[in-house]
C-alpha cells in the first residue's frame, strides 16, 4: 500500500464483520484522500508520516521477522512472522520454534496488544526472561508507537 | 554500483596519469544523500538499506579490496579466512542478507584433526599429548582444570557469564565486571605461571591485565548464543568475503576504491568529505564505518564530543599475526601428531586449514596473539618463514621441507584495520561503549565496535542497520 499522500486508518474498535464485507479490504475515498485499512480486530489512526516512521523503525526488525504471513518464513528467519500479530496470542505461528520462556509466557495467556508489544520492543526480557530474542532497543517511544501502528496496518 | 573492480582500474589509470603529469586528481563528484565511509559489512549494509528507502548513496573505500575484516585468501590453497570466519546461525542480519543476495551458507567444516584429544601441546620446550598434559608435574593449571586443553581453562576459571544475553553487555548493571581479568584470577589464587599460559589463547587483550572481565563474559555469551537457536556456525560457500562483495554489487550507487578519507566537515546544511587524493564529496549525511585506528586519521569538524574522541584514541585493537603455510607433504602422518598445536613458544598456536573437513588440510595457520606478535613483526617474509619452519620442526620433526610460505596477515600492521577487533580494556565498555555509536552532527557511526548485541560480523551488520535507521528518521 503506498500511502505517501494518504492517511491510513486502522480501526481501533472491534469491527462489526456483519456490517460490511469490506471489513477485510481497504477502501479509499476520493473526496478526502483518506485510505482506510481495516483489520478484523483493532485499529489506530495513523498518518502517512507515522506509517513511514513505522516502516523505518521496522528496519530494525526485518532481519529476524518477515511480515508476509507466510509460515515458511519461519524456516529462513530467526524470529516468527509478524503479520497479524497485533492483539494475537503469543506463540501463534505454527511450526516456529519458540523458546521455552516464550512458550511459557504464551501458556500464561500473553497477548500482543500495544502495551505488551511496546514492553517487548523496549526489552524482550521484560516479557519473557530468557527469550531467545536478542535485541537491544535503540528506538524512541514515538518510533515504537509508529512501529506498532505499521504492524497494525499490515 | 559502478563495479568496484572497474572503478579500481579506472582509478588506477587516473592516478597513474596524474602521477605522470604531476597533477593531483581533483574531481568534484555530484552531491549525494549519504556518503558511507568504509566498504566492510557495516558500511555496505548501511548503504544497501539506505538505497532500499530511496536514498542516493556513495561508498568510499580506502583500500583496493571490498570487505574490510572479511578477507578470504583466494590465493592460498584451501582459501582460508584471514578475517571473520564463523557466522553464527543466530547472526540474523548476516544470514538474512546472505540469503537475500543469493549466497549459500554451509556449516563450518569440522576437521577430524581438530578434535580436542588430538591437540599437541608444546610447553617449556617439551611436547605432550593432551592425555599426558594432565599428569605433567610442571602443569601450572589449577588441579580441577589440569587435564583440560589450556585454551579452555580461562573460561572455566571465570565461571559462567552472568550476562543473560549479549544484549546486556553495555548495561550499567554489569559495570562492576568491567575490571581486569587478573583481579579475579589473583583473588582465586591463580599463579603467575598459569596466568602466562592463559594469555596464549587470550584474544581480548595484549595481556590479561589489559583484558576486561566484562568483555570476556560478553565474548563467552556471544559464543553460546550464536549457536543456541539454529545450531553450528557457518561460512559463505566460496568464502565469507563473497558477502560484502555481493552487497557492493547490489548497490546502485558507486563504490569508489582507494579513497582514503582525511576530513569530515559536518555543517547545519550538509557534510563535506575530503580524501587524501584531493577529491571532495558532498552529501546530506555520512556513515562513518571505519575501525577506530583508521578513524584516528580523520579530522572531524566540529570535533567529536570529548568522550567519543577519547574512545577513538584510546580503544586498543587486537594484535593478530597469521602465517599461512601451504602443505606440500602431509608430514603429520609420519609424526602421528595432528598439526593442531598449542604452545607457550613463539608459534603459540597452529591450526589445520581443513576446508573440506576430510583430514587433508591444504594449508596450516600459525596464529599468534597479542604481545607475541612483536617478535614476528620485525622479520621480513623470508626470515619469518625460516623461523616458523625451525620452530615447527622442534614440535614436528617431519615438517622439515613439507611446508611452503603462502602469506602473512598481520591485522595490527594493516593501517586501515589497525587490528582484529576492538579490545575493550578494563573500564572502557562502561566509559565508551554507548558514546561510540552516538551520531555527531550529520555523521553517524557504524562498525563492529558500535554493535549493541552480538560481536563480530553481526555487530557490523547490526550497526550498519542502526546507522541507516538513524539517517532515515532524519532524511
Amino acid at each position: 500500500m503506498t500511502t505517501s499522500d494518504r492517511a491510513v486508518v486502522v480501526l481501533l474498535c472491534v469491527w462489526c464483520l456483519g456490517a460490511s464485507n469490506s471489513a477485510w479490504s481497504q477502501s479509499s475515498s476520493a473526496a478526502d484522500g483518506m485510505v482506510t485499512a481495516v483489520t478484523p480486530v483493532t485499529a489506530v489512526t495513523i498518518s502517512p508520516a507515522r506509517l513511514q516512521a513505522g516502516r523505518i523503525a521496522f528496519l530494525r526488525c526485518a532481519a529476524c521477522h518477515s511480515v508476509t504471513g507466510d509460515a515458511t518464513s519461519a524456516s529462513v528467519k530467526v524470529g516468527p512472522d509478524l503479520r497479524g500479530v497485533i492483539d494475537a496470542e503469543a506463540g501463534r505461528v505454527a511450526g516456529f520454534g519458540y523458546s521455552a520462556p516464550m512458550k511459557k509466557a504464551a501458556s500464561n495467556g500473553l497477548r500482543w496488544d500495544a502495551a505488551t508489544l511496546k514492553r517487548c520492543i523496549e526489552n524482550p526480557a521484560q516479557i519473557a526472561p530468557g527469550t531467545s530474542m536478542v535485541y537491544a532497543n535503540s528506538l524512541g517511544a514515538e518510533q515504537i508507537d509508529a512501529l506498532i501502528g505499521y504492524l497494525a496496518s499490515l | 554500483m559502478t563495479v568496484s573492480r572497474r572503478n579500481l582500474l579506472k582509478w588506477a589509470a587516473a592516478s597513474a596519469a596524474a602521477a605522470a603529469s604531476g597533477v593531483r586528481a581533483t574531481t568534484a563528484p555530484a552531491p549525494t544523500d549519504v556518503i558511507v565511509i568504509g566498504a566492510g559489512l557495516a558500511g555496505l549494509n548501511a548503504a544497501l538499506l539506505l538505497e532500499d528507502f530511496g536514498l542516493r548513496v556513495r561508498v568510499l573505500e580506502a583500500s583496493s579490496r571490498i570487505g574490510g575484516r572479511l578477507y578470504t585468501l583466494d590465493d592460498v590453497a584451501g582459501k582460508p579466512e584471514a578475517g571473520g570466519n564463523q557466522i553464527g546461525t543466530a547472526y540474523a542480519r548476516t544470514v538474512d542478507t546472505a540469503n537475500r543476495l543469493g549466497l549459500k551458507l554451509e556449516p563450518n567444516a569440522r576437521s577430524p584433526l581438530l578434535r580436542e584429544e588430538r591437540m599437541v601441546l608444546y610447553v617449556g620446550g617439551k611436547r605432550y599429548t593432551l592425555a599426558d598434559w594432565g599428569n605433567v608435574a610442571d602443569n601450572p593449571m589449577p588441579e580441577m582444570f589440569r587435564a583440560l586443553p589450556p585454551d579452555r581453562v580461562l573460561s572455566r576459571l571465570v565461571g559462567p557469564s552472568p550476562l543473560a544475553s549479549v544484549a546486556e553487555w553495555r548495561d550499567p548493571k554489569h559495570a562492576a565486571l568491567d575490571v581486569p581479568v587478573t583481579q579475579l584470577l589473583e583473588t582465586g589464587g591463580i599463579g603467575r605461571a598459569a596466568r602466562e599460559l592463559l594469555q596464549v589463547t587470550n584474544g581480548l587483550g595484549d595481556t590479561l591485565a589489559e583484558t576486561s572481565l566484562l568483555n570476556l563474559y560478553y565474548s563467552q555469551t556471544n559464543i553460546t548464543e550464536i549457536i543456541k537457536i539454529k545450531g553450528p556456525t557457518q561460512n559463505v560457500v566460496g568464502g565469507n568475503q563473497r558477502l560484502p562483495e555481493a552487497l557492493a554489487r547490489a548497490l546502485k550507487g558507486d563504490v569508489l576504491m582507494q579513497q582514503a578519507v582525511r576530513a569530515i566537515d559536518s555543517t547545519k546544511d550538509g557534510v563535506v568529505v575530503r580524501c587524501e587524493d584531493g577529491s571532495v564529496h558532498r552529501a546530506r549525511f555520512v556513515v562513518c564505518a571505519l575501525p577506530l585506528p583508521a578513524m584516528r586519521r580523520v579530522a572531524f569538524t566540529p570535533a567529536l564530543p570529548v568522550v567519543h574522541a577519547e574512545a577513538v584514541k584510546q580503544l586498543a585493537y587486537g594484535k593478530v599475526t597469521q602465517i599461512h603455510l601451504e602443505v606440500t607433504r602431509p608430514f603429520w602422518s609420519d609424526d602421528g601428531l595432528a598439526p593442531y598445536m598449542w604452545s607457550d613458544g613463539p608459534l603459540e598456536r597452529v591450526f589445520p586449514q581443513d576446508s573440506k573437513g576430510d583430514g587433508n588440510p591444504q594449508s596450516l595457520i600459525v596464529w599468534v596473539n597479542g604481545a607475541g606478535c612483536a617478535s614476528w613483526d620485525a622479520l621480513d617474509d623470508a626470515a619469518l618463514m625460516a623461523r616458523a619452519s625451525a620452530e615447527l620442526a622442534k614440535v614436528y620433526p617431519a615438517s622439515k621441507g613439507a611446508l611452503k610460505f603462502a602469506k602473512r596477515v598481520a591485522w595490527h600492521r594493516n593501517g586501515l584495520a589497525g587490528g582484529s577487533w576492538a579490545n575493550w580494556a578494563p573500564g572502557q565498555i562502561s566509559r565508551y561503549a554507548v558514546a561510540l555509536s552516538v551520531p555527531s552532527g550529520r555523521v553517524h557511526f557504524a562498525g563492529e565496535h558500535t554493535g549493541h548485541t552480538f560481536r563480530g560480523m553481526e555487530a557490523a551488520m547490526e550497526s550498519g542497520e542502526r546507522a541507516a535507521s538513524e539517517i532515515l528518521v532524519r532524511a
